[in-house]
């Protein structure tokens, strides 16, 4: 009777144990940093080129938002001055605004049961900032060139309407199947308006940027 | 401090010589590096530097992230042996995945080690309050994200680590499982041969 009890036990742990061996204790320290940027570069390059590869999900990481928020914020930072000399625009406006909104875009997207964990969807909104991140880049370099205002503005104003569409675009194809079939507006419609707004800030942007 | 020497003194003096020494120095200073930097540039950045909040807030996301990674990537292996993973499967659900070694790890680095761990998240935790108290709210952001980066390796090198006991059990309970049946069986064998004999 004993016995029994014993072998069953030791099938179970021997059949958990090869599952979790991934073996990657011993690896030598610049293979993990390797391994973490190439999969950083990778996502960027799938976000540039949508609809390609469902990589972005599969293994997120939460660098990419990390340093696209810091880079945005730092470009946004300071645009029109108010009477004060307070900022309307100010860093830390942007930081909550794209944390918060990814947050909030994520937790609706759970709530109508889209298949999709938290920090995936929080992985690939992040990411997919970078377009709206040149844009911004390019739009204050803009600024610098000795053009009539209005001309810039409409330039601008194309620039981050590509921008946007390129955004939203990257985003629903990383996350679309995942969401329900017959609800997908409701969670299509908030994505859209994380991405305004955030559009909106470049534009109010006016500062050149040397 | 003299109580945290007589916790170091007592682990001392369970190991042996060898694991009483410091094996990897180098992962140990980075293990507290980056928490330390971004600790002291909150409290004392503003009065030290003449940079601006931006500034700083920068700088200190930045040592956080890089601790977060620094500590859930290498400094966990190599000092006390244990790695966390939080994968995704096919269907959304979030699965934990852990590894550990069971070779001895130096006892200063894994005292080291633990404390730390825990040590400076309950100290965010109380910058979130006294930021609170001050009305800082831009502030406050800071710790908040302090306590989410080092809280997220508490959560994750805690459950390695009760994984890790579990499977030590597992095994000691194989071990012991086999020598009963080894003895079963020889026992049986024995009385077998007795009677044969008889």
């Amino acid at each position: 009777m004993a016995a029994e009890e014993v072998s069953g036990n030791i099938v179970d742990t021997q059949s958990r144990g090869r599952e979790n061996d991934i073996g990657t204790l011993d690896e030598p320290v610049y293979v993990t940093i390797k391994r973490d940027l190439k999969a950083i570069l990778t996502k960027c390059w799938y976000v540039l080129l949508p609809g390609r590869n469902k990589a972005l999900l599969h293994d997120w990481d939460l660098w990419g938002p990390l340093l696209l928020c810091l880079l945005l914020g730092l470009l946004l930072h300071g645009a029109g001055h108010g009477s004060n000399e307070e900022p309307t625009i100010h860093f830390v406006h942007v930081f909550v605004m794209v944390w918060g909104g990814a947050a909030v875009v994520t937790i609706n997207a759970q709530l109508l049961r889209g298949k999709v964990s938290f920090f995936q969807s929080v992985c690939t909104l992040g990411y997919c900032l970078l377009p709206l991140t040149l844009a911004v880049l390019l739009s204050r370099l803009l600024l610098t060139l000795p053009v009539p205002p209005s001309a810039i503005f409409i330039i601008r104003l194309v620039i981050v309407g590509v921008a946007l569409f390129w955004s939203v675009w990257g985003s629903l194809g990383f996350l679309s199947e995942y969401l329900p079939a017959n609800r997908k507006a409701l969670v299509i419609y908030p994505v859209l308006l994380f991405y305004f707004a955030i559009s909106c800030l470049i534009l109010a942007q006016n500062d050149s940027l040397i | 401090m003299s109580n945290q020497e007589e916790v170091l003194l007592a682990f001392g003096d369970e190991g042996s010589p060898s694991q009483r020494a410091i094996k990897h120095p180098i992962a140990l200073f980075f293990h507290v590096l980056f928490r330390s930097l971004a600790l002291v540039l909150y409290v004392f950045g503003s009065y030290v530097f003449s940079s601006s909040f931006v500034q700083l807030f920068i700088a200190i996301i930045l040592l956080l992230a890089l601790d977060f990674w620094v500590v859930k990537n290498v400094t966990g292996r190599l000092l006390v042996g244990l790695r966390w993973w939080n994968k995704v499967e096919e269907d959304g659900t979030s699965v934990w995945q852990f590894e550990s070694k069971q070779a001895p790890s130096s006892n200063v680095e894994s005292v080291v080690f633990w404390v730390s761990l825990f040590a400076f998240p309950v100290l965010w935790i109380v910058f979130i309050f006294t930021a609170l108290l001050k009305f800082a709210w831009m502030w406050m952001l800071i710790p908040i994200v302090g306590v989410a980066l080092n809280g997220a390796n508490v959560i994750g090198y805690v459950k390695c680590r009760k994984d890790a006991g579990t499977k030590i059990r597992a095994m000691a309970g194989q071990f012991i499982g086999r020598q009963l049946m080894k003895q079963a069986f020889s026992s049986g064998s024995e009385t077998t041969s007795q009677t044969m004999t008889i």
